[in-house]
Parts: C-alpha cells; structure tokens; sequence
C-alpha cells in the first residue's frame, strides 16, 4: 500500500501554529486581516482587551514578524498604525485553513 | 473559534463602528436647518441674491466643517483609527461621486429658479428623486441603515412642501417641511452622539505605541 502524501493529511494540533491559536492574538489578527492597518485604541475597542493585554500580545506577534508598526499621516499628524506583514496574513490564511481542515475531518 | 468567526461581518463591524458616532445624522440635520432659513428668509420677503449668498456659504462651510471637526476631536480620540482595503475606498468614492452629481442637479435647478425659470411639476419632482436616490445609494454603500430613515424624511420635505403650498396659506410651510424633519434628525443624531461618548469614553492619557510593548 503506497504511503500517504503528508500534504494530503490533517494538521496534527500540535502543528497548528500556536502564536495565532490564543484567543486574545486570534482576535488581533482576525481584526487586522479584514482592514488595511489601524491603531491601538481601535485594536483595543474591537477586541476588548486592556491596555497593557493588547501591548503584550501584540509583542508576541510583532516577534514573530506577524504585525508590523507603521508611520501614517491621519488628519495630517503623523500618527503610529499597526498592520499584518505578509507572512502575518499567510499565516492567518494558512492557519484559517488548518483548523477548517481540523474541524472538517471530525468524525460524525 | 475559526469555525464560527464571520469574517465579512467582523469587517462590517469594523466599518460600521465609524457610524455609532451620530455625526453624520447631526449634519445632515444642520444642511435642512439652513434651508429651513432659507425658506424663511423667503418667505419674510427677503429678495432670492441675498437669500442665496446667505444660504450657500452657510450650506457649503457649516456642515462639513462641524464634521471634520467633530471627527477629529470627538470619534478618533475614542475610537481610534482605521484604514479600510481596496473595496471600501472604491465604495467611498462611488459614493462622493453620487453626492456631487446631486448637488449639482440641485444647484442647476436653484440657479435655473432664480433666473425665473420654473420647472414645475417636472423639478420637483428631479429633486424628491434625486435625495431619495442619493440617500439610498449612501446608506447602501456605506452599509448605514440609519441612512434610509434620514432620506425618507429628507425626500418627504418636498411633496410636503407642494402640499403645502397648494392647501395652506401659511407663511410656515418651509419650517414645516423642512424644520419638522431636521429636528428629528437632529435628535437622532443627537441621541446616538450620546450613547457613543457614553459607551466609549476618552482613554486618560496617550495609549502607548505598540513598538513600546
């Protein structure tokens, strides 16, 4: 019986990445990938977290390269925004896809 | 979590948030306060070159002007900033569009009357046609249900107006038509105003820069 392709099988949940897997960095990403960039009082309204919650997550996914801190002008003032990299968004996509596939194979 | 997270609806949310403000309803009440003006002001007499050079500067800086600033100083600070994808800004820009095109319709018509040039049945009804469709095609592109309300009540001014004018000899009829809806707009506006600067209060001091962690 040939060997079945590892590409073909389920994700093992050990393989899920475990940076996004946390709720609290879950919702920071899921917030981030459906706009361009936002701040960090907009982050904390549409997540609900605390200041000094949402700084240290946000650490974890900075270190990780999954958000990034840009400069942009808003009314004219330079203001500080955060946006996913685009290994940030592959990964959201990537891990989207994972727990989907997860999910899809329980049994009935 | 994944499997029951609604992508679209989170980004709706997103947007929609920058509506829980009131700001809009509230200068949209302040555009049909100066035309009840102005229709005052016609109606005590006053000749239509001087109601017009009162009116439109008062309709073109007002407004926007309490916009702009109302959101700088009252929803980004407790709200925060956020800049939407691709499909968002071409949805703004149809939107702007539309909105141009009809007060252009409205200026034509507005010059087009005070040359004496009436256009009757025909213009009053481009004009109740043209708010409807304007309004409707705002509330839908920004996803800002209020917005069908507000038009209904914008569009209502004019039949109401002609209504007016045929069965009442009152010199009132342009505060009734107009003033009547701006002020419940207004208070809409108004109310929701309050319950966003209730439900997000100004953070004390600077939120820290993510970079600072």
């Amino acid at each position: 019986m040939p060997a079945r392709d590892d590409s073909e099988r389920p994700p093992l949940m050990g393989e899920v990445d475990r940076v996004i897997h946390e709720p609290a960095r879950f919702a920071i990403m899921a917030n981030l990938f459906v706009i361009e960039s936002a701040d960090f009082l907009f982050l904390m309204r549409r997540t609900g977290m605390t200041k000094g919650n949402l700084s240290s997550h946000m650490r974890k996914l900075e270190e990780a390269g999954y958000v990034e801190v840009v400069k942009d002008f808003v009314m004219r003032k330079p203001h500080t925004m955060l946006k996913l990299t685009k290994k940030g968004r592959t990964a959201f996509r990537e891990y989207s896809r994972s727990m989907k596939q997860v999910f899809n194979e329980l049994p009935s | 979590m994944i499997e029951n997270i609604d992508m679209k609806e989170l980004e709706k949310k997103a947007w929609t948030s920058y509506f829980q403000d009131g700001l809009f309803d509230i200068t949209i009440g302040m555009i049909m306060l100066v035309a009840v003006l102005s229709s005052t002001l016609d109606a005590i007499g006053v000749s239509d070159e001087v109601r017009i050079s009162i009116y439109i500067p008062l309709m073109v800086i007002v407004p926007p002007v309490f916009f702009i600033l109302g959101k700088r100083y009252i929803t980004l600070p407790r709200l925060g900033v956020a800049k939407f994808g691709a499909r968002r800004k071409a949805r703004n820009k149809i939107m702007i569009a539309g909105l141009v095109s009809v007060q252009l319709v409205l200026l034509a018509i507005l010059i087009l009357q005070v040359y004496g040039v009436g256009l009757g049945w025909f213009g009053f009804i481009i004009v109740t046609l043209n708010i409807l469709a304007v309004f409707c095609l705002i509330a839908y592109l920004l996803d800002y249900r209020r917005m069908y309300v507000i038009g209904i009540l914008v569009a209502a001014s004019e039949p109401m107006t002609v209504v007016l004018r045929r069965y009442s000899d009152t010199v009132y009829r342009g505060f009734i038509a107009y003033g009547i809806p701006a002020i419940i707009i207004l208070a809409m506006g108004l109310i929701v105003l309050h319950h966003f600067m209730r439900k997000y209060e100004k953070p004390a001091k600077e939120t820290p820069d993510a970079s600072q962690g």
